[in-house]
């Protein structure tokens, strides 16, 4: 008897203060508690007694606004009777007169209401914004925001505006405070960089999963096809964006329940499932036209042929001494590269136009959910097609993906997830060179933008042209990369009741695999890796399976207004598993070409790999809230690897937690304008077990084979790949954080702030090797890095009136990382800073203008080699009149800031969304440098681009760019440290969407009423624009190559969307 | 309710116990264990071949760090101890090659210091130390092989094969850098204390260890190998040969020990005499493994680089400008099957092309005009303009396929007789009849008179000449730099040819001597051979 009490007035407290009115309801004091449950013990009592008596309760469910809320669940408490409301918020239903009511809608704060004989019970049902009861997600359990003790970050799935979103990672830019999401690639489905607070790679957990981060991607065929890799794409590639309900950033200790791996913080995927209440059917749909930014527009026939004269020219006169470059008279030397009469006579072919296109993309979705009390389901199927922005490129994808849930009796429940995805991309290719080579294997876009403009597609027999060892761009068009994706992913979750509503017991397997199958092929006809008339290709296959094996044991028990615990101890074995198989082959039909390997006659090359890994766990955590106002929170994790030996295989990952719920003290009592305010901190641990090789000695077969008498004789040596390595073990990270979360003027103004610091210890990693040793490294735990920095958001609603509304998300975050400790025996250059170096520091000699032409702004200090009209002039740093390492300047290349701003506005039936994201603060190299090579158009080896008019010259010298003896010049400057000529500001603030919608509903959708419940029609602009300092290109995509025959990145894409939204 | 806990008490206790520690070790695929290798004779062999890897013609191999094979452009030994030589004009017009390719032509060797131990494309060699430990830890496990797995004339073999790597490996460096820091005791692999000690050892301890690898490899390596291109008795006795003359100033005998040698080759060589231009004719593809031949790296056309390939030739990617494959008449011109190449690294200096003599067949091999892309004729008047230097077409494009299959030489007996030439002359310290024969062969075969009498009046006048004809008969074979310090030249010379060698040897990377540093060992960046006749730092 004592323990039902108990029970229930935990039930009391969860679940009645949705009927309460005001943010005063949690601060609900004891004596209401208790009257309340008494009340509800006694009502209860009595139903067990059993004066049953049906009677008739009607009535009208209504939202704040008081407009009627359509197809809201009405359930008897306990039963299985229910009904759903009308198109006038109305119900009726059978009860006993005893019974409560329960009231619940899809975004309002569930009900409950005792009948006590009414017949009539109008209901107004409060919308769920309330800060204090959002749940949020935490490994292994949840928790209300009031009780949170530690640094998470939550991402509404329906606040991101999802149009022309092709991955999950896309929602996350801008959108969690301390999670740093910056694209790297914007290819279809391209990659996204995620950071939790600088770190690397976070793991993903979704649905209590632990999923590969990464991409499955096959090879491109290596050094048969050369092709370049022209993959850049995100992981979780089957997991349709439209499927997930939120997203959870585990940034501090609130990561160390899951130990292991979680070094870099934990992204938590929920997906959606399905609710109690009628079938409810979605259609979603959305078309998008896709346009490129501004891309490098490269030299015409006439500029290119002219600039290729002048710097010839200027060539000339620098290697002779002439002119500026000496004194001597020019002496006339030099014909020029062309003629008058050719430049005039010249056509231009934009190459770079032709591999360009506008792309589109088409996302159709369709939901069902809905369900019974025994059983909910969720179903939904997505088809997305992307056209890329660049010739070749395209993505399609289809999911599949269902979550049922049922009661399978009335202690057991059992949730199954099913998800499918077949993905379909064409990798059309870029930039980049692979195995080494340069020009002559580079992307189509590189090509298009080496390739002379002077040179047709086509020469007067049909080939395509040829220039140098570049291949062709019209004629690389011809090659195919295309990489076929099939994910399969299940999750089966048991629920047992072992103690109703205190203790159960939870066994969870899932199991992912993913294939990836890749087809390369290079016909006769495309001069391509200086290979004409040879037909190559490659067929790649990849596997990878993961499966997790979770059993846990979970308690939720009150004490009374003393304490309420929350406890799990559980365990899990989670194994992993790779292989693959490829061909590569040369000469074959180009029409049967990887139809059907056996035609090859050329080489014809298998391999083949196999890896698997495995991890056991046993974990608990805790949380117990003391008189609300005191929560501890703990959790602690042993986790075993397989990489380690014996004796290190296993390690204990401690964390905990504590809040104080300052709002529920007396003391506050009487601020009312307060609604929440709660300090925080934390401490917990974290491991990292992946050093990527073995630790274990071994010899292997040695794919640099020795060969003799014309490579007819083979050897495959046999070679030690390494020794045992028995010492090395986890790598700890250990985080602590301080936070504070508030809510005041009536929710109005809601937010948190948090200051963290990590240090990773004994970092996994190589050093290395005494001077003489047979490995140049070995494995070791050996270096230490700091990450320090905070994080804050801000929700605040402006304007809130019956028609218009205006809120507004605002995040910000900044961390920096520094090294306190390198691996032992790690090699200083003379100007690297040994002390808390950045972790992202970049060294370079300061450069101010360059030397003109008279040489009269050189001073003195000026190195020798750098002493010619059009060289940057360096900066003396330190002011000792002469260039040493001393004048080695270090620059942290962190942004500064990362700021995300989200602003949203309803008038009446309209909705308005801006949401922008920016990086403040830092400084990258532009590749357009690598784009205006005076030298490179002396010898006219390639084309350049029109930034070539800013190059320093005899005929230009108010030039920005340095000329011809900057580039001649070759010189070391002291320590070999580089100049900062290229670096350049990279802020940039990005409008990511403009998103206007209006919605009929059942009001004014008219006749179509009886047929839809509701209609959203939508219009989106993404990236409708960009604000920064960097020269032509979008710095967020990453512009740091500048490699051998690279020098081209995937456009910036701008879409229009139009869209579509059905609620039957 | 009771009943409901036990059960899942069990069951969670069941799984606990199922999931612990047992059979819990990670799995590895694809790799032979530690306990059961090797264990048969093929398993010695194939592990001995891990001896050959830095040979073969590859882009780049790892035995203990990623670096270049000892004969491909980027970082062989025509790239360091040819284009660091009199021949080569600095490739000053080298666009976006980057700097390391004109410094080192230049004769400028001082950013070497600032290479890095991680691989980045220089000719980075400091870090083959470790391959020398490896190869001894090789040496080790084969003298330790147990007759049952390997018969002894097996284990003799692999162990001639294995130190005469080593011993190259050894020599090579010390064309580079001088005696460096090396472990060849088995014993002492994976001692902590020798693994650490950078100690430069002195010359003639460094000296004996590469004369102990040779020699045993002269006594133990068969004298003829089925397998062309696999290391000879005869190959051994030439590293041992051209090794004993570099030395001789320092070590007894040396002198003596190399003129010994010619008698002692087995393998009936002469010189290749056919056809109109012997010379240039040898080094073709149809021509593979002729009379003159004692070692070379056995290419073929199908290669590209690639580890799982054999090996390639891609000298004429280097050698060739951006010329065009016809000319304006449409003809056919000696780039015809590949076009241009990617840069002109190497060329031959016109300042050198003048010291060949009228008539010499060698200069055939040296083409001093070809048309460019735009086909425009690019001739001698050009030089510093639009090219540095003339064109090697020593090992020329002879198929239409991405790499030649040419062979790379690494022994003739045209070199022997030079070598045998200055051996007699060292060893007597006196002009003979022998050796001014052995060089009067050579002169004949490139279609010359036989030396005047000028040439041969005084040693050290016969010794200039030994040295000219050298540097025509051996151009870009990779041994240019290594004869001009022999006899005594380097410095001088390059500055006749207007270069300042910034140090003899090159210098070895800071990263080394920070180490040694560390480890309480003194690594002296530099080395100088006392007859050196340039300044030292």
């Amino acid at each position: 008897m004592l323990f039902l009490t108990l029970n229930l007035m935990k039930m009391d407290k969860k679940e009645f203060p949705g009927s309460q009115s005001g943010p005063q309801s949690a601060r609900t004091n004891s004596t209401q508690i208790i009257s309340k449950t008494f009340l509800l013990l006694m009502f209860l009592l009595s139903t067990t007694l059993g004066f049953a008596q049906q009677i008739n309760v009607s009535g009208v469910v209504l939202d704040e606004q008081s407009e009627p809320i359509i197809g809201a669940a009405v359930k008897v408490a306990g039963q299985a009777t229910g009904t759903i409301t009308d198109v006038d918020g109305k119900y009726s239903l059978e009860v006993n007169a005893n019974a409560t009511l329960e009231f619940s809608y899809v975004g309002y704060q569930p009900m409950k209401v005792a009948v006590r004989g009414q017949k009539k019970i109008n209901i107004t049902m409060r919308e769920d914004v309330r800060t204090l009861n959002e749940v949020i997600v935490t490994g292994y359990g949840s928790v209300s925001k009031k009780n949170l003790t530690t640094s998470i970050a939550k991402v509404k799935a329906d606040d991101v505006i999802k149009t022309a979103t092709s991955n999950m990672s896309q929602m996350l830019m801008g959108r969690a405070a301390g999670l740093q999401a910056t694209m790297s690639s914007a290819q279809p489905g391209g990659g996204i960089n995620v950071t939790i607070r600088g770190g690397g790679d976070p793991i993903y957990v979704v649905d209590g999963v632990v999923m590969p981060s990464s991409s499955l991607e096959s090879a491109s065929g290596g050094t048969t096809t050369v092709m370049p890799s022209s993959v850049n794409r995100s992981g979780l590639a089957g997991l349709n964006p439209d499927d997930i309900e939120s997203i959870e950033v585990l940034k501090d200790a609130s990561a160390s329940i899951y130990g292991y791996g979680a070094a870099n913080g934990v992204v938590l995927i929920t997906t959606k499932k399905g609710k109690e209440g009628n079938l409810k059917v979605t259609y979603d749909g959305a078309m998008s036209y896709t346009t490129n930014y501004k891309y490098l527009d490269m030299l015409d026939s006439q500029d290119y042929m002219n600039y290729a004269n002048t710097f010839k020219k200027e060539l000339y006169m620098y290697k002779n001494g002439m002119g500026i470059y000496g004194g001597k008279t020019y002496d006339n030397g030099s014909a020029d590269a062309y003629s008058a009469s050719e430049i005039s006579a010249a056509t231009t072919t934009n190459w770079r136009d032709m591999i360009l296109r506008d792309g589109s993309t088409s996302s159709h979705n369709i939901t069902i959910q809905g369900g019974t009390p025994k059983l909910q389901y969720y179903l939904s199927g997505n088809y997305y097609y992307q056209k890329g922005s660049v010739q070749n490129s395209a993505m399609e994808r289809f999911t599949l993906r269902s979550n049922v849930a049922s009661q399978l009796t009335s202690f057991a429940k059992l949730t199954t997830t099913l998800n499918y995805n077949k993905n379909t991309n064409h990798n059309g290719s870029v930039g980049g060179s692979s195995n080494g080579r340069g020009s002559q294997a580079d992307g189509s876009l590189a090509a298009a933008m080496t390739y002379l403009p002077t040179l047709p597609i086509y020469d007067s027999t049909g080939a395509y042209t040829c220039f140098l060892t570049v291949p062709n761009p019209i004629g690389m068009l011809d090659m195919t990369d295309k990489t076929l994706g099939e994910g399969f992913n299940m999750n089966f979750t048991l629920d047992i009741d072992i103690i109703k509503n205190m203790l159960k017991a939870r066994g969870l397997f899932g199991y992912n695999r993913e294939t990836s199958d890749r087809y390369v092929y290079i016909p006769t006809t495309t001069y391509y890796d200086q290979i004409m008339g040879q037909s190559r290709g490659s067929t790649q296959h990849a596997f990878r399976d993961n499966s997790t094996l979770e059993g846990m044991l979970m308690f939720n028990k009150g004490f009374g207004e003393l304490m309420n615990l929350d406890a799990v101890i559980g365990m899990g074995r989670y194994v992993n598993h790779s292989n693959g198989i490829g061909v590569t082959y040369t000469d074959i039909n180009d029409i049967i070409n990887y139809t059907d390997l056996s035609a090859a006659t050329g080489t014809i090359s298998p391999s083949s790999y196999k890896t698997s890994d495995e991890k056991r766990s046993q974990f608990a955590r805790f949380s117990a809230d003391f008189l609300d106002k005191y929560v501890i929170a703990g959790t602690l994790r042993r986790d075993g690897t397989d990489k380690f030996f014996k004796s290190k295989k296993y390690a204990w990952f401690p964390s905990v937690s504590l809040a104080w719920k300052i709002f529920n003290e007396d003391f506050m009592k009487n601020i009312t304008w307060v609604n929440m305010l709660k300090l925080r901190a934390s401490y917990g641990v974290t491991g990292n077990d992946n050093l990527g090789t073995s630790l274990y000695g071994a010899y292997g077969a040695y794919n640099n084979y020795v060969e003799f008498s014309n490579n007819t004789n083979k050897y495959v040596p046999i070679k030690l790949e390494g020794e045992d390595y028995p010492n090395v073990t986890w790598e700890k990270t250990v985080m602590k954080n301080i936070g504070l979360d508030f809510s005041i003027f009536k929710d109005r103004i809601s937010g948190s702030f948090d200051y963290f610091w990590n240090d990773i210890t004994n970092m996994l990693g190589y050093a290395n090797s005494n001077g003489l040793s047979m490995f140049a490294t070995y494995p070791i735990n050996g270096a230490h890095l700091r990450r320090y920095g905070w994080d804050a958001s801000i929700t605040t609603k402006n304007i809130v009136s019956k028609e218009f509304t205006w809120n507004s998300t605002l995040t910000l975050s900044h961390y920096n990382s520094i090294w306190k400790e390198r691996m032992p025996g790690y090699d200083y250059t003379e100007y690297q800073k040994q002390k808390d170096e950045p972790y992202a520091a970049l060294y370079f000699y300061r450069t101010g203008g360059l030397v003109n032409a008279d040489k009269s702004n050189m001073p003195s200090y000026q190195p020798a080699a750098y002493q010619q009209p059009g060289c940057p002039i360096l900066k003396d740093l330190n002011g000792d009149g002469k260039i040493t390492v001393a004048d080695v300047d270090c620059v942290n290349v962190v942004p500064s800031l990362y700021w995300g701003l989200d602003n949203n506005f309803t008038y009446k039936n309209w909705d308005l969304d801006i949401f922008m994201y920016s990086q403040l603060g830092l400084k990258k190299y532009n590749y357009i440098n690598s784009w205006i090579s005076p030298s490179e158009l002396a010898n006219q080896t390639s084309n350049e681009s029109k930034y070539v008019s800013d190059v320093f010259s005899t005929s230009n010298p108010t030039g920005t760019k340095p000329g011809i003896a900057y580039y001649m010049a070759n010189v070391s400057l002291p320590g070999n440290a580089g100049t900062d000529v290229g670096y350049e500001n990279a802020w940039f603030i990005r409008v990511r969407n403009i998103t206007l919608g209006y919605t009929f509903n059942q009001k004014n959708l008219g006749s179509l009423a009886k047929y839809v419940n509701s209609v959203r029609l939508y219009a989106d602009v993404q990236n409708p624009f960009l604000i920064t300092p960097f020269t032509c290109y979008d710095p967020e995509v990453y512009t740091g190559g500048n490699y051998k025959g690279g020098k081209a990145e995937y456009p910036m894409t701008r879409s229009y969307s139009l869209g579509l939204k059905f609620t039957f | 309710m009771k009943r409901n806990i036990i059960f899942a008490a069990l069951a969670v206790a069941g799984l606990m116990l199922s999931s612990c520690e047992n059979d819990f070790n990670a799995k590895i695929y694809g790799s032979l264990s530690t306990t059961n290798f090797p264990s048969s004779e093929s398993d010695y062999e194939n592990y001995m071949m891990d001896c050959y890897v830095p040979y073969c013609i590859k882009w780049t191999y790892t035995l203990s760090s990623q670096t270049h094979n000892f004969y491909v452009p980027e970082g062989s030994i025509v790239r360091l101890l040819d284009g660091t030589s009199d021949y080569c004009a600095p490739w000053v017009l080298g666009g976006s090659w980057g700097d390391s390719w004109k410094k080192l032509t230049s004769g400028s060797f001082e950013d070497m210091k600032y290479y890095t131990r991680a691989y980045s494309g220089y000719p980075e060699d400091f870090g083959k130390t470790r391959d020398v430990t490896v190869m001894t830890k090789i040496i080790g496990v084969l003298e330790n092989a147990p007759e049952s797995k390997l018969s002894a004339a097996k284990k003799a073999q692999f162990l001639g094969e294995a130190r005469l790597c080593r011993g190259l490996m050894m020599y090579y460096l010390m064309q580079y850098f001088g005696p460096v820091p090396v472990i060849v005791d088995p014993a002492k692999v994976g001692d902590e204390e020798s693994e650490k000690n950078l100690t430069r050892p002195t010359l003639d301890a460094y000296t004996q260890y590469i004369t102990d690898d040779f020699e045993f490899a002269a006594n133990n390596v068969p004298e003829k190998q089925s397998q062309k291109g696999r290391y000879t008795a005869d190959y051994a006795r030439f590293c041992l040969m051209r090794h004993y003359l570099n030395e001789g100033y320092h070590m007894n005998g040396y002198y003596q020990k190399a003129a010994d040698l010619f008698s002692k080759f087995t393998g009936g060589y002469k010189l290749y005499t056919d056809g109109t231009n012997p010379y240039a004719d040898q080094f073709k593809i149809a021509h593979k493994f002729n009379c003159e031949v004692i070692m070379a790296v056995s290419c073929s056309t199908g290669a590209t680089g690639t580890g799982t390939q054999g090996n390639f030739n891609p000298w004429s990617w280097y050698f060739v400008p951006k010329a065009s494959k016809v000319d304006p008449n449409g003809n056919p011109t000696p780039f015809y099957y590949q076009g241009g190449g990617w840069g002109q690294c190497f060329n031959i200096d016109p300042q050198y092309y003048k010291t060949f003599e009228d008539g010499d067949l060698r200069r055939e091999t040296i083409l001093t005009s070809y048309y460019n892309t735009q086909n425009k004729l690019v001739g001698p008047s050009d030089i510093g303009n639009l090219w540095d230097g003339y064109i090697v077409n020593k090992y020329p494009i002879e198929t239409a396929t991405s790499f030649q299959g040419t062979d790379f030489p690494l022994a003739r007996w045209a070199d022997v007789l030079l070598l045998y030439a200055e051996a007699l002359t060292r060893a007597g310290n006196s002009v003979n009849a022998t050796a001014i024969d052995c060089v009067n062969q050579v002169r004949a075969r490139a279609g010359l008179a036989k030396l005047t009498s000028d040439k041969t009046s005084s040693t050290s006048n016969f010794l200039d000449a030994i040295l000219a004809e050298r540097g025509h008969e051996l151009m870009y074979e990779g041994c240019r730099k290594v004869d001009l310090i022999r006899f005594g030249k380097y410095y001088t010379t390059m500055k006749a040819y207007g270069r300042t060698p910034s140090s003899e040897y090159f210098p070895i990377p800071n990263y080394a001597i920070d180490q040694a540093t560390a480890a309480g060992s003194t690594l002296d960046q530099y080395f100088y051979t006392s007859n050196y006749d340039g300044p030292t730092k």
